[in-house]
């Protein structure tokens, strides 16, 4: 058995834990010499005067346990998977890494942190209809479990906002959200006159020039973006950066984010 | 697993109005910074805290919570540490650091001087662990508010806080601008101001403080150069150490040697070493050693060099190495060019030099008077005799005298030089210089060389012998008249070889290619020349035996012939002969009787047979015969007497004469003279070795006694000569034939045709130099000519002037007119 592979296996089952990680309720038992190394938040636990470090137990909490879970596995692992099979989370992918994101960032581990914006990100490329009804949620998530100026999730759910807000607007919960937090309504509705207006401009110069839209230039892999709403079938110019590069987008975690349409 | 509802239904919850918010946290927080540095941090949740300044940090309560922490931080300081820190600092260390002197003792002025650092550490080390655990709490507020908004870490401005809340705090017990920090640095110089007189000291408590203070920084943005103890400490130090070291010099001045000077200072750097290493810190160890350097070492040092009975002088003088090793590695410390030193040692080696000289010019002055009492070189009385070997032996002297000033130089830059470079040169130097003021060192080197290849070497190994030749190697590189010296050598080394004198050719040879390694060939093609003709000499002698038993023409009386063949150029031949180049017309016409002359004849035929257009000279003075003597029967003894003498050729060219004379018959000395038309001085000196010397008596003078011959005389066989030996030796006139020092007539001659051989090479060298440059200023072809003459001797200005004009005589150049300088230029 190779090092790896038998620190690998640690993993697997609780045999030589030396930490327990307590979330409400449930139990995680985990190996001092992989979390501590990889978080400095158990680190400092462990090794600070305080009184986890006499019992070896960790209470978290505020925190979620499937996350936790989630997360104890992801900093267990030496090697960071890729495969998402471990939680069957697909109805609320969004929801699933925007938490991910909030834990990641309040106790630091910026591997995860860019994983989890990595995912996101591609998540809500493929998002629709049905992930409006988690989407209050991951507003909530985003905007108030991320520091002010982190704002790789927030303009990703403000363009998103911006495609359906109208099918937003119909639901209460978010309605609720957006009287709680003016704020966010804002942006999304600042958002939204920029867009049309950079529609507006750039249709009238395809006219103008009679260029029709190429097709081939619309990768398969990027799902267009349909802004207002999907009737009105108005597409940007080819290669204009909807989303920046936005100012202080991706400065935490060193991802930036370019959303290109046809 | 998790639905999408149960994830919205564990969503932590954020209750609005954050003021209040705020300030619940803070309460947890606040009682928890009060447990942790009351030191019952085991009791506190750590997740909790964590999570409420996480939140704080996350409402964009991060600048609140981030001064109300300093806040805290003051208010403790103020509170709890400075209290107990104060009641450390007594009046006593106050009077210290204000500099008034403290009424008690030294062990109790360093008991409460540790007491005092010691609480002043505790309080650091407490303040840096509760530190530790704050930065742990508030982690998420370091990266995340203190990061964004260019704040220095709580942990920096904590460390900040310590520096202006304990050591910059002003004590208000008294009513000064003292602080904290004074008083720190007043303990501790005091305390190593005792380790410096001996005392013992905690070292431990000192090294503490000086970690603390590297740990802290003049400001929160801890640049590595604004450490308090590079600031603050250091600078103290220095000066107080400087002052220190001052003092000690100046003790040591007073009442110390320069030997217990350089022990000291010894002592004190390597003290101030370890202090470094073991007190304080490390990066010191450059500056402080600085400051000893030149406290202890540059203030004073021609002081105490010059001093009386243990400076250098007495060092070298008494061989006291350990001092010189000790005063070497002082000085080098400080200079790395050693002028000091390399000046002392310098003028140490003249001094040494020129009594070395003078003792010898004082001997050679009494000799030298007998001589001119004696009037130039009369035949050799005893009491000559003697005082020319003393003068002979005077020049050896003063050359192992010198050989044994350089050996003990060589040893001392040795052993307490480490072979430095510039010392080695320095020595080289003043050697250098006493030997050029000495008039006849090249003379008396080449004599010492002659007296060791003739005797010096027998019975020495090959070792030896090197040792020997390289002694005299480097005193020929000493010798700045080269031109002098292969003067004095080629004639030396001409008798040498002539009369078969050498005790080794393998040893002169070897002698020669060491010369011609440092001088470079031109020096040497001549010496290396007269050995060639030598051994060229030697195959005509076997060839011309041959071509004489060839012909067969065996019925003539036979002479046997050994001829040497000189080349002219190679061989000093004007002072071989001892005398002056003004008789040298009288010489070679000297007149060969019958039987040499038919000699000569055979031989010049054979020679030229081979070598058309040469020219052959016979050099009377030179050589020597075997003449066989026949005389009369002694009544009462049987048998004819005959005797084989070997004499110089002028004396066998006498004995010729008495050939044709009877028993009786008698001739004047004029009469010998004209006939052999030998000089005057060899006449003289060959028929006193024939007529007066007892041991080759083979005639009698007339008359009969013990004066040298002269006009006047006259000259007969001497039937009742008689001699132990069948074959033997004429005796010879010491002087004639071995080499030795030089009398004051031949000196001057010897001195008159070096300069004219110097005249010639400055000639050759001017014309050369004007040749490849056409225009010359004055200036630069002196510069050249003294250059290019450098290695052979150091031409005379008045004499380099003098061949100018000659040339310009003789229109090989001309002055150009009107140029500003005085320059020349060549003419074709």
């Amino acid at each position: 058995m190779s090092l790896l592979s038998t620190i690998s296996s640690l993993r697997s089952d609780d045999k030589y834990t030396d930490l327990e990680i307590r979330c409400q309720g449930k139990v995680f038992n985990v190996h001092k010499a992989i979390v501590c190394k990889q978080v400095e938040f158990f680190a400092a636990c462990v090794d600070g005067n305080f009184q986890e470090s006499q019992t070896g137990v960790i209470e978290m909490k505020e925190d979620i346990p499937e996350i936790v879970d989630y997360y104890t596995v992801k900093t267990k692992t030496p090697a960071v998977e890729t495969s998402e099979s471990t939680i069957d989370l697909d109805r609320s992918e969004l929801l699933l890494h925007s938490y991910m994101y909030t834990i990641a960032d309040k106790y630091m581990v910026e591997k995860l942190c860019a994983i989890a914006a990595q995912r996101f990100k591609s998540a809500i490329w493929k998002a629709g209809e049905k992930d409006l009804h988690t989407f209050t949620s991951v507003l909530k998530a985003v905007f108030e479990g991320s520091p002010e100026d982190d704002r790789v999730f927030k303009d990703l759910c403000i363009a998103f906002s911006c495609e359906w807000y109208r099918k937003l607007g119909e639901r209460e919960d978010f309605r609720n959200f957006c009287r709680a937090n003016g704020d966010v309504c804002l942006e999304i509705l600042d958002k939204q006159s920029a867009l049309k207006e950079l529609a507006f401009k750039s249709c009238a110069e395809a006219a103008k020039q009679s260029i029709a839209p190429c097709q081939k230039c619309n990768p398969p892999q990027f799902p267009a973006f349909h802004f207002g709403d999907s009737q009105n079938n108005v597409r940007a110019p080819r290669s204009t950066n909807i989303f920046g590069p936005p100012e202080g987008l991706g400065t935490r975690n060193g991802t930036s984010i370019f959303l290109r349409t046809t | 697993m998790a639905t999408p509802s149960s994830f919205e239904a564990s969503m932590p919850t954020v209750p609005h109005g954050e003021s209040g918010d705020f300030e619940a946290m803070w309460d947890i927080l606040r009682s928890a910074l009060r447990e942790i540095h009351e030191k019952n941090a085991s009791q506190l949740s750590f997740e909790q805290l964590y999570r409420a300044s996480y939140k704080i940090v996350l409402k964009k309560q991060g600048d609140r919570l981030y001064d109300r922490v300093k806040e805290f931080e003051e208010q403790w300081f103020g509170a709890q540490v400075m209290p107990t820190i104060r009641k450390l600092i007594t009046n006593n260390l106050v009077n210290i650091t204000v500099g008034g002197l403290s009424g008690t003792t030294a062990n109790e002025r360093r008991l409460t001087g540790e007491e005092f650092m010691k609480g002043l550490k505790a309080s650091w080390e407490d303040h840096i662990t509760v530190m530790n655990m704050t930065t742990d709490v508030l982690m998420y507020m370091d990266r995340v508010y203190c990061a964004d908004n260019r704040k220095a870490s709580i942990f920096t401005t904590a460390m900040g806080l310590f520096r202006d809340h304990i050591l910059r705090s002003p004590l208000s017990a008294v009513d000064s601008n003292l602080i904290t920090f004074d008083i720190l640095n007043s303990v501790i110089l005091d305390q190593i101001a005792m380790e410096r007189q001996g005392d013992v000291i905690n070292k431990h408590h000192i090294r503490s403080c000086v970690y603390m203070l590297e740990g802290l920084y003049e400001t929160d943005e801890e640049k590595e150069e604004d450490k308090l103890y590079l600031t603050s400490f250091e600078p103290a130090f220095l000066q107080a150490s400087r002052a220190f070291y001052a003092q000690e010099c100046l003790a040591l001045l007073r009442d110390s040697t320069a030997s217990d000077w350089l022990r000291k200072t010894k002592k004190r750097l390597a003290e101030e070493e370890a202090r470094c290493q073991t007190t304080i810190a490390n990066s010191t160890k450059a500056k402080i050693t600085k400051v000893v350097e030149q406290e202890m070492i540059s203030k004073h040092l021609s002081e105490f060099l010059v001093m009386e009975g243990s400076g250098l002088q007495a060092m070298i003088e008494n061989d006291r190495y350990g001092d010189l090793a000790s005063l070497y590695e002082v000085i080098s410390r400080v200079d790395p060019e050693k002028k000091p030193l390399c000046e002392a040692v310098e003028s140490r080696v003249v001094a040494l030099g020129l009594q070395v000289n003078k003792v010898i010019e004082e001997t050679d002055f009494s000799a030298a008077g007998a001589e001119d009492g004696e009037a130039g070189e009369g035949p050799a009385k005893p009491a000559k005799k003697n005082s020319g070997a003393a003068m002979t032996a005077g020049a050896l002297k003063w050359v192992e005298e010198v050989l044994r000033l350089k050996n003990k130089f060589d040893r001392m830059a040795n052993d307490c030089f480490n072979s430095d470079p510039l010392l080695e040169q320095s020595i080289t130097n003043s050697f250098r210089a006493f030997i050029n003021q000495f008039p006849r060192c090249s003379e008396y080197v080449s004599l010492f060389i002659d007296d060791n290849l003739k005797r010096g070497i027998k019975g020495k190994t090959e070792a030896e012998v090197d040792i020997l030749l390289d002694k005299a190697t480097t005193f020929i590189q000493y010798i700045q008249d080269k031109d002098m010296f292969e003067r004095y050598y080629k004639k030396h080394l001409a008798r040498r070889l002539l009369q078969n004198k050498s005790e080794s050719s393998e040893v002169e040879k070897q002698m020669i290619s060491r010369m011609k390694m440092e001088m470079g060939n031109a020096f040497t093609s001549k010496l290396e020349g007269m050995f060639k003709d030598l051994a060229m000499s030697d195959e005509l002698t076997a060839g011309y035996q041959n071509y004489i038993r060839n012909l067969g023409d065996l019925d003539r009386k036979q002479i046997d012939l050994n001829i040497s063949v000189l080349t002219t150029n190679n061989w000093p031949t004007d002072s071989m002969g001892g005398g002056s180049a003004e008789r040298e017309e009288n010489r070679k016409s000297c007149n060969w009787p019958p039987e040499i002359t038919t000699l000569q004849e055979s031989f010049k035929a054979f020679y030229l047979k081979e070598r058309n257009g040469r020219m052959l000279t016979w050099l009377g003075y030179q050589g020597n015969a075997d003449v066989k003597m026949e005389f009369p029967k002694i009544p009462g003894k049987s048998g004819t007497r005959s005797f084989l003498m070997n004499c110089p050729t002028y004396s066998m060219l006498i004995l010729l004469l008495f050939n044709d004379l009877a028993l009786d018959e008698t001739i004047s000395f004029e009469e010998i003279q004209e006939r052999t038309n030998i000089p005057t001085n060899d006449l003289v000196k060959s028929l006193y070795t024939l007529s007066v010397v007892p041991k080759g008596k083979v005639l009698n003078k007339h008359p009969n006694n013990k004066e040298k011959p002269k006009k006047g005389d006259a000259f007969s066989f001497n039937p009742t000569f008689t001699s132990k030996a069948i074959k033997f030796k004429a005796p010879v006139i010491s002087g004639q034939i071995s080499n030795k020092v030089e009398g004051e007539d031949e000196r001057k001659q010897t001195e008159k045709d070096n300069d004219k051989s110097r005249s010639i090479m400055i000639d050759a060298t001017i014309v050369r130099t004007m040749k490849a440059r056409q225009t010359l200023s004055h200036l630069d072809l002196f510069t050249q000519v003294i250059q290019q003459l450098a290695s052979r001797f150091k031409p005379d200005i008045p004499m380099m002037k003098k061949q100018i004009e000659s040339l310009i005589e003789r229109e090989y150049m001309e002055r150009v007119d009107g140029a500003e300088t005085a320059t020349y230029r060549y003419l074709a």
